[in-house]
Order: structure tokens, then C-alpha cells, then sequence
């Protein structure tokens, strides 16, 4: 019988005693497995389509990228594109069927009974087979104000042709048809609007005319040489631009495809070999536990002539049998997860066509063979050390205690992390920071055992005094502290990172946005769409809303200002000048005087800029006002910086007494403390709307979008470490069924003894309970105290202490713990007493 | 004395701390099945400190596990005092183990995370109860442990795991102790130890004993044998001593 044959029964005889192992192999490896393949699905369907969708291009002509321009080491595109004229020039070149141009660029697609606008790209389209896109039903835009819309777009927002909606583009809102609806290759969507528009709109929706066409397609008649004709095009194109052959262009927009698939694939990679190292954990724990229980078969084995490399031999190809079972398991399931993801989410479905390589299941399999391989090393070493006589021996397998020279080891490891972490902190030192974070880690897998025998002997009175069940789990988990520390650092890892991301994530939210309120002091605007301004019988109506405590008049322009700066220049024509009442910017917009005093007859003017233009208290500046007039004040405060008023405010008294009433063209309104946002703003759209041309603005816009962003990535990262946090459930789970089985004549004595079974199941549930608390604990404090770190340094101290994610973090070790106790609770209340006696 | 005569359980049952009536049990089914108690009726009287005795496979330690309330006789019905323990649900019989029992193994009869002395208090532990603090102490001093009480399992000698286990098979004051091969891992003194804290137990303390073993010096410290063979009780003995037990033992052997 090989050594094969006894690894594969061994593991067919205690599938039990390989459940952990085998749950987190089959969970990272599906993890990975999936990853991969999303990865492969989604290039796949992008590349075939990009190359579809060009399939008719035979060359293409584009700016020649200057090495030089700034702009091409960013990968921008060349801001001036190629002449107008150039698309018939080359049409016109021998052996050339035909040729169109592409303009695009970034539009808002606007629809009654959508909230939220669109994101999408306009792109100028002539019916022509070039023309990348496709019609699904109607036709394409032939005049002004005529648009075709991809059909994912339309079918999302519920629109069809014939409909009318608004495009938004840099020069502003337009009334658009709805004429056809579009496909790109054989894709429907491709994550974002497709707005196909005219040539006549080209200037309107993409700035044609004044940048040019940013690509020229062209296709060669059949029999024409290519090459011939290529040159051709390049002698009309000139030396201002670059020809490309057809297939180079399908190779870079494949390329670009796959890139964009890629960068997902990467990040979704890390997170699932992550997930691998946090099984490795758990693998490395039960091979221990394992060929510590069988102690007595190695030695019978070595009695019987077995060499100590065979010993190893053996072990490893158990672990290799485990692994192999379960990376294959875990690369199928990774494939019919990404295949019910496509088939299940419409989204999904227009971007990715299941592609599974052979390549990809490979590197899925070997991932979690070699994972499993390597964790098993130590164990396979020390079971080939196995001495014969230990055969004869009648003993349990001994706990050897924790080394004195480990425990100083990780205790001095931790101080040396806390030490690190403070002094990084304080100095700002980004080294120290994650040269402590590392310590403290590394610190924790070493002094583990350590720390949970400490807080394992102190918890032992306490607990003793609830239950004796309770205190006969403190009292395992104390014997076991390495075992139980083992398994802990599986959760501790976990945990960390899901804390770590939420607290520092949270941080950094939680700051921008305060930077951003402070900016901003109102609560929201209202801006007048016509030159006469704001009604004053509008403001008035405003004061009186319900809510409103105080509204700010702004004339948003009233003349200009030259001054003489360093560095970079604000676009010409000086910079504007405002007229305001300065104690309403104060009381609404929380506009600081920091300097001087403010003074009817003078100019308030950011600091900033004074300190950058060299101006200050009692200088007197030159303005131009709208009408021409030219009038000098002098600058009597200085204020800090709004992004609501101009940098300069005159006092509305002097610019009205000079050039007569200005519009009041703005106004920013605050609300009482306290007061019902919701009913408030109401309010004050309501009367907006019995007014023409006012449109109330969100001051806190771009606050909700920040906030939005934000808490999409953390909880989209969140659950990406939650996979790291199932595996160590079963890592808990494992590590409690290989106790039972080490413990059954123990568990059965118990019984005899009277113990019941609910008292066992408490028993066991302790234990788990208290792996996956002390996990959970080391892990949160671990991951909150980095998070400090980091962000005292990053962001100057701003730092809000999670303690909601901390409190459902708490919870969540709670019952990470029950659950990974309720099949092995069971299993050992189903021992039967005897076992005690039977094997004694 | 007669070699045939059986005791028989009196009618009235006061006096007896366990009895089983017609107590059979099978393993297994079929052509596998073995019968390894075979209708057997006895009492073990309270006060007394009876010896069941017989060949490997006689079926003296599944006698012991069904009266125990341990294992679960195929048929037959099973008293401990006054309780019928037959068709007990797990959880009652699990309470009456603990409350009414007393158990002494062969080995492996301490939890190995607990002291000698937690080990010694562990089934009012269980019970939720606050052991006896006199009987504690009284124990203890019996048991001559001394500052031994305070240590884990594994820094005892076999003879001190032992005479911690009768210990605590005596803490509860049951109705009965059951001793399975108590002597069987023990060098001689500390068998001779444990056996006099035994049969003390029953002069002394008026215990009931049942103790389970091959060892005819052990069965001598008994004051009745039972001997078993092929999961019959085939004969008793009354104030037993090493000599008579060997030669009884030969007869039943020959007969």
C-alpha cells in the first residue's frame, strides 16, 4: 500500500477532522476562482466587442501625440484635434470607400421622472458602415436637436423613440427627440449613456468645431493595397497627424478593454489571496492538531520501519489530497457564481460573456494547493520527528507550555508596535506608522498565546462563578492557548482590515466633508436665470418662509479688479468683485473677517489673495464696475476663503450710489437652528416656483456626493473582507471539532459525572465564544488604533471614532462565535458517556 | 454456603441501593449479535461492598454500565433506590448520575484542567450546588492529599488520580458507588491504599460499593462476590477472602 493509499483513506476516514481546512480552501479559492473568471468574462466581452464594433475600420487617423506635450504622459487626449476639412480630404484619397470623423464628449441626460442625471458621452455619428454603432429600431440623427440613445440607457429610464428629454453639455441644457435607439458591437450597454448626435450639434454637444475631429475612420476598397492607400491618407493628413492601420486600432481598443478588466481583476486578486492567507492560518492549525492526536500512529508507523521522510511524506500528501478536493470544488463554484451573476443581473449581462480559461483554473487550483502544501510544512516536520517509543506510550499528547523566550518575544513585539505606532503618530513618521502596525501584528502572532492564557486565567473566577461549564471552557481554552490563539489570528486579521478601512475610510470621509461644510456656510442658494436679478418682493416672501433665519443678497458681479500677482494667474479680466452686505455674508456663509475692520466705504478681500498680490490693510485698489466707471477703495478688511462670494466684496451702498441699483443675482439663505430641513427647503421652493428664472441650489451638493462615494467604497470593501471573516468562522468551527475529537474520553468522563447536555453545549459555545471575542477584540482595538494613528498624521487629528462599526463589530465576534459552536456542541452532545470508560 | 445459591432482590426494596430485574443486553443484530448480559437478576444491598467478578467478556463491565444508567439494557428494568432508571430520559438520568452516583474508572477519571480539588467538588459544581463544606474538609483529610490538592491532574501519581476519584464518587454521599477496575493501572501500595479507602467508606460511612474486577486481592476486600461467566451471574460468595475467591474462580473455570 503506497503512502498515497494511506493519505487518501486517512482522509476519507475523518472527513470530519478536514471540514475546516476544506470549507476555507473551497471558500478563498471560490473567492479567487471567481475573480478570475469575472475577470476573463468581462475582457472577453469588451475586447470581441470592441473589435466588432471597428470590425469595418481599415484606418484610422488621429493626432500625432507630441512626446513633448505635458498632456500625452498623462494619457489626456491631444486638446486640438484634427481640421474639419480632413474627413472629405480623405474620402477623397484613392482607394478609399469612405470616412467619417468622431467627435465626443461628457453629457447629462436629464429625464422627467428620473432624479438623478445620466452620465454619458454624446458622439457625433453620420449614417456610414464605419459608424461603430448600430440601430436596434428607429434611425439615426440626421438634423439638430436629434439624438439615438443606446437601448439600455432608454430601457432604464423608460424612454422610447419619439420621446423628448434634455442633454446637458458644457453649453448647458438642451430639448433633444429621441429618434433611435442603439447597440455597440453586439453589447447593449456599456456602463454608461450612449448619446449618438448629428453632425449639425456637433458644436453645440461636443465642441466640434472648435477642437477638431479627434479620430477619422476610414475604409479601403476591396483590391486597393492597404499600404498604398495608408501612405496615401498620410500624405493628405500631414505631419500634424498619425495613420493606423485597422487592426492596430482594434489591438489598442481591445487593449484598452482588457486593461480596464484587469485593474478589477487585481483588486478583486488581493482580496482573494488575502482570503488565502487567512486560510493558511486555519491550515496550518488543524495539520498541528492533527499530528498531535496522532502521535501514536506515526510512532507505530516509525516502529514499523517507516523513515521520517516517509513520516512527512505522508502528511503532506494528505494535505495535498485536502487541498486538491477542495481548490476544485472552489474553482467550479468560483464559475457558477460569475455564470448566475451574469445570468441574474441585467447589468452584468450586456458586459460579460462567461469565459472560463484553462489557464485561470490552473492558477485557482495551484493557489490553493500550494497554500495548503506550505501551512502544512511545520506540521510535516513534526510529525516525521515522531519518536518509535512513543507507540508504547500510553499518555495523552502533552501541551508543551508556551515558551518564556516567546512570550517576551511577542510582548516585547507588541510594546515595540504600540511604541512605534505613538511615536510615528506624533512625529509623523510614515515609516514608524506602518514599521508599528507590522510589529503589532507579527507581535500578535507570536505573543498570542500568551496574551489569551492571561486573559484566559483572569476570566476564570468570573466565569467560575456563572457555571462550572463555564469555567471548564476557560479552563481548555487556557490549555490551548496556543491552538485558541492560532485560530483567533484568523479573525484578528480579518477584523483588523474591516475596521482599519471603516475607521480610517471614515476619517478621511468625515474630514473632507467638514472641509467641505466649513467652505460652505449656508444651507442652500437660489440663483436668479435672468438679468434683472432676484425680485426684492422674492426676497422678501423668502425672509418669510417658515425656517429661513437669514438670507444673503449677493450682486454677483459688479466690476472687476487688476492686481499684480506671483505665481499663477486667474484666468484675464481681473478678478471679480461682488457687492454684498458684509454682516449677511458674515451671519449666512460664516464668511471670517480676519484682519481690519469692515467699513461701508471699503473693500473686503480674501487674504489669500491679498498676501499673493502683496496687499493689505489701508492699500488702496483700482476696480473697473460693469458700467466702465472706474472707482478706487481701499481695502480696510481682510476675510478668509468662500467658494460662494468673489474674493472681493464691496459694500452695496458705494456701488449703488456710484452706478445706480445692481440685480441682486444670488442669495444664500441660512435656516434658523434646529429648524426641519425638509420643511424648510420646501418652503423655499415653493416660493421659488411662484417666481420665473429661480432655481434653489443644494449647498450641500457635492457634500452628499462625497458622502455617497464614500460610503459606497467602504461598504463595498467591507464586504470584500467579510469573506475573510466567514473563513475564520470555519476556522472556529474546525478548531472545536478537532477538540471534541481530542477530548472524548474527557467530554464522556463529564458526562458520567453528570454533566448534562445543554451543560456541554454551553461548555463548547464558551470556548468558541471566547476565541471569537478575544479574535474580534484584538482585532477591532488592532485595527481602531492604526486607523488613529494615520489619521492624526493625515488628517491633522480629524478623527471620528467609530463606535457604531465598533458596537456591530462586537456583535458580529458574538455571534461569529455561536454559530461556529452550534454543529460542534452538537456533535459532542451526541458522545456517548461511555467512550470514557470504553477507550480508557 | 451453597455455590447455587443467587441472591435474589427482596420484596422489600428499602434495602437494597440498585437492583436489576431480568436484565438482558445484545450487541449488534443478526448473525452478529452478542448477548453480553443474559437475563440477570440481582440487588446490591445498601451498606455493602459487593465485588462482581469474572473472565475477560463475562459481561461484568456491561452489567455495571446498564445499572450505572450508562448504557441501556435491551430488556430488563433497573433501580437505583426506589427510581426505575429503564426508559429515563437522557437529561433525568444524567441528574441521577450526578446526584445518586459516584463513579471510580480504571484510568483517565479526572478532568485534566481542573485541580485535584476542583476535580473532588465537580459534580455539585455541575449541580449548581454548594458542596458541603465539613464533608469537603473531612474528605480531605481522609484522602491525606494534603497541599497535592491544588494540583493539576498530571502532577499527581496514579495512585493520588485514584484515591482523588473515589473521592469524589464519595462527595455526593450517592446511593451507590460504582468502582470499574479502580486498582487496574495502580503498582500495589497504592492498589492496597485504595482499596482500604474503599471498604472504609463502607464500615465507616455505611457506603454502598460495587465495584467491578478481575484481581481475586481486590474481590477480598468485598464482603460478597457475584461471579459472572457468559453474562450470568453462576455464583456467589459471602466474606471472601484472596484464597477462597482463586478457588472458586478455578472451580468455575473447570465447571
Amino acid at each position: 500500500m503506497t503512502l498515497a493509499t494511506i493519505a487518501w483513506r486517512t482522509v476519507r476516514a475523518n472527513p470530519a477532522r478536514f471540514l475546516g481546512t476544506l470549507l476555507a480552501v473551497v471558500v478563498a479559492t471560490t473567492f479567487l476562482s471567481s475573480a478570475l473568471v469575472l475577470r476573463d468574462s468581462l475582457a472577453n466581452a469588451l475586447t470581441s466587442n470592441a473589435v466588432a464594433a471597428l470590425g469595418d475600420v481599415d484606418v484610422a487617423v488621429e493626432p500625432a501625440v507630441d512626446p513633448d506635450d505635458p498632456s500625452a504622459e498623462f494619457g489626456l487626449e491631444a486638446s486640438s484635434g484634427l481640421d474639419l476639412g480632413i474627413v472629405d480630404e480623405i474620402a477623397a484619397v484613392d482607394g478609399i470607400s469612405s470616412a467619417i470623423g468622431e467627435s465626443s464628449s461628457s453629457v447629462e441626460l436629464s429625464v422627467p421622472d428620473v432624479d438623478d442625471p445620466i452620465g454619458g458621452t454624446a458622439w457625433v455619428v453620420v449614417d456610414d458602415p464605419l459608424t461603430p454603432w448600430d440601430l436596434e429600431s428607429g434611425r439615426l440623427p440626421t438634423a439638430a436637436g436629434e439624438i439615438a440613445l443606446d437601448v439600455d440607457t432608454a430601457a432604464a429610464v423608460g424612454i422610447d423613440v419619439g420621446d423628448a428629454t434634455t442633454v446637458t453639455s458644457r453649453t448647458g441644457p438642451a430639448e433633444v427627440t429621441v429618434v433611435g435607439l442603439s447597440t455597440f458591437g453586439q453589447q447593449s450597454a456599456r456602463g454608461e449613456a450612449d448619446v449618438l448626435v448629428s453632425r449639425a450639434d456637433g458644436q453645440r454637444f461636443t465642441g466640434l468645431e472648435d477642437r477638431g475631429w479627434s479620430t477619422v475612420l476610414g475604409g479601403i476598397e476591396e483590391g486597393a493595397d492597404p499600404a498604398v492607400v495608408r501612405s496615401a491618407v498620410a500624405d493628405v493628413a500631414g505631419p500634424e497627424a498619425q495613420v493606423l492601420s485597422g487592426d492596430d486600432l482594434r489591438d489598442r481598443e481591445a487593449g484598452a478593454a482588457a486593461g480596464i478588466a484587469d485593474a478589477l481583476g487585481i483588486g478583486l486578486q488581493a482580496f482573494a489571496y488575502l482570503a488565502l492567507v487567512v486560510g493558511a492560518l486555519i491550515i496550518f492549525n488543524t495539520f498541528t492538531t492533527i499530528v498531535a492526536q496522532r502521535t501514536r500512529e506515526f510512532a507505530l508507523l516509525r516502529a514499523l520501519g517507516t523513515s521520517s521522510r516517509q513520516v512527512r511524506r505522508a502528511v503532506r500528501v494528505e494535505a495535498l489530497v485536502v487541498s486538491l478536493v477542495a481548490s476544485l470544488a472552489g474553482a467550479l463554484l468560483g464559475v457558477v457564481l460569475v455564470g448566475l451573476a451574469i445570468l441574474l443581473i441585467p447589468a452584468l449581462a450586456g458586459l460579460a460573456t462567461l469565459t472560463v480559461r484553462p489557464l485561470a483554473m490552473l492558477q485557482v487550483v495551484l493557489s490553493g494547493v500550494v497554500v495548503t502544501v506550505v501551512s502544512a510544512f511545520i506540521p510535516a516536520w513534526r510529525a516525521s520527528r515522531t519518536r518509535p517509543v512513543e507507540a508504547m506510550r500510553d499518555a495523552d499528547p502533552t501541551i508543551k507550555p508556551i515558551s518564556l523566550g516567546r512570550s517576551i518575544t511577542g510582548v516585547a513585539l507588541l510594546a515595540l508596535g504600540v511604541v512605534a505606532l505613538v511615536a510615528g503618530s506624533i512625529g509623523s513618521i510614515a515609516l514608524l506608522l506602518g514599521g508599528g502596525a507590522t510589529l503589532l501584528l507579527v507581535g500578535v502572532i507570536v505573543g498570542g498565546p500568551t496574551v489569551v492564557s492571561w486573559v484566559a486565567r483572569r476570566l476564570r473566577g468570573p466565569l467560575g462563578r456563572l457555571s462550572a461549564a463555564d469555567e471548564i471552557a476557560v479552563a481548555e481554552v487556557d490549555r490551548n492557548a496556543r491552538r485558541t490563539a492560532a485560530t483567533a489570528n484568523a479573525l484578528v486579521i480579518g477584523v483588523f482590515l474591516v475596521v482599519f478601512v471603516t475607521a480610517a475610510g471614515g476619517a478621511i470621509r468625515d474630514f473632507a466633508i467638514g472641509q467641505l461644510e466649513q467652505l460652505s456656510g449656508a444651507d442652500v442658494s437660489v440663483s436668479s436665470g435672468s438679468e434683472q436679478g432676484l425680485p426684492p418682493e422674492f426676497l422678501a416672501d423668502l425672509r418669510a418662509v417658515d425656517g429661513v433665519d437669514e438670507v444673503a443678497e449677493v450682486n454677483t458681479i459688479v466690476g472687476s479688479l487688476e492686481l499684480e500677482m506671483g505665481g499663477p494667474q486667474f484666468g484675464g479680466g481681473g478678478l471679480p468683485v461682488a457687492a454684498a452686505d458684509v454682516s449677511q455674508l458674515t451671519d449666512v456663509l460664516g464668511l471670517e473677517v480676519t484682519q481690519g475692520e469692515v467699513d461701508p466705504d471699503g473693500m473686503v478681500l480674501a487674504g489669500e489673495i491679498a498676501t499673493a498680490a502683496g496687499v493689505g490693510i489701508g492699500d488702496e485698489v483700482a476696480v473697473v464696475l460693469v458700467d466702465g466707471t472706474p472707482l478706487d477703495v481701499e481695502v480696510t478688511a481682510l476675510s478668509g476663503f468662500s467658494f460662494e462670494i468673489p474674493p472681493a466684496v464691496l459694500s452695496r451702498t458705494v456701488v449703488e450710489d456710484t452706478i445706480g441699483p445692481q440685480p441682486v443675482l444670488s442669495a444664500s439663505v441660512r435656516y434658523d437652528d434646529g429648524a426641519n430641513i425638509e420643511t424648510a427647503r420646501t418652503g423655499v421652493e415653493a416660493v421659488a416656483d411662484d417666481y420665473a428664472g429661480v432655481d434653489v441650489i443644494d449647498a450641500n451638493q457635492i457634500v452628499s456626493v462625497v458622502r455617497t462615494f464614500f460610503n459606497f467604497l467602504l461598504s463595498a470593501v467591507g464586504a470584500l473582507l467579510g469573506v475573510a471573516v466567514v473563513i475564520a468562522l470555519f476556522g472556529i468551527l474546525n478548531t472545536l471539532v478537532l477538540a471534541i475529537a481530542e477530548r472524548t474520553r474527557e467530554l464522556g468522563l463529564m458526562r458520567s459525572v453528570g454533566m448534562t447536555r445543554s451543560q456541554l453545549r454551553r461548555m463548547i459555545r464558551t470556548e468558541a465564544l471566547l476565541t471569537s471575542i478575544v479574535g474580534t477584540v484584538t482585532g477591532a482595538v488592532l485595527g481602531v488604533g492604526v486607523a488613529f494613528a494615520v489619521a492624526r498624521v493625515v488628517l491633522e487629528g480629524a478623527f471620528t471614532w467609530p463606535w457604531w462599526q465598533l458596537g456591530v463589530t462586537l456583535v458580529l465576534g458574538v455571534v461569529v462565535g455561536v454559530l461556529a459552536s452550534v454543529y460542534p456542541a452538537r456533535r459532542a452532545a451526541r458522545l456517548d458517556p461511555l467512550e470514557a470508560i470504553r477507550t480508557g | 454456603m451453597s455455590q447455587t445459591e443467587i441472591a435474589q432482590p427482596d420484596p422489600e426494596t428499602a434495602g437494597y441501593a440498585a437492583r436489576a430485574y431480568d436484565l438482558t443486553k445484545v450487541y449488534g443484530t443478526g448473525d452478529s449479535a452478542v448477548t453480553a448480559v443474559d437475563d440477570v437478576t440481582i440487588g446490591l444491598e445498601r451498606g455493602v461492598f459487593t465485588a462482581i467478578m469474572g473472565p475477560s467478556g463475562s459481561g461484568k463491565s456491561t452489567l455495571m454500565h446498564c445499572i450505572a444508567g450508562l448504557d441501556t439494557p435491551t430488556t430488563g428494568r433497573v433501580f437505583i433506590g426506589d427510581v426505575e432508571i429503564t426508559g429515563l430520559a437522557d437529561k433525568a438520568l444524567t441528574r441521577l448520575r450526578r446526584d445518586r452516583l459516584g463513579f471510580v474508572f480504571q484510568a483517565f477519571n479526572l478532568v485534566p484542567v481542573l485541580t485535584a480539588r476542583e476535580n473532588l467538588v465537580l459534580p455539585a459544581r455541575l449541580a449548581g450546588t454548594e458542596p458541603d463544606q465539613a464533608w469537603v474538609d473531612e474528605l480531605v483529610d481522609v484522602l491525606g492529599m494534603g497541599d497535592r490538592l491544588d494540583h493539576r491532574p498530571t502532577e499527581l501519581s496514579g495512585g493520588q488520580q485514584q484515591r482523588v476519584a473515589v473521592g469524589r464518587a464519595l462527595m455526593t454521599r450517592p446511593d451507590l458507588v460504582l468502582a470499574d477496575e479502580p486498582t487496574g493501572n495502580l503498582d500495589s501500595a497504592s492498589s492496597e491504599s485504595i482499596m482500604g479507602f474503599l471498604s472504609d467508606a463502607v464500615s465507616r460511612l455505611g457506603q454502598s460499593v460495587a465495584m467491578v474486577t478481575h484481581d481475586p486481592w481486590a474481590a477480598s476486600y468485598a464482603s460478597r462476590v457475584v461471579f459472572l461467566r457468559d453474562g450470568a451471574v453462576v455464583g456467589e460468595l459471602a466474606d471472601p477472602t484472596t484464597e477462597t475467591v482463586l478457588d472458586r474462580m478455578k472451580q468455575l473455570g473447570a465447571g
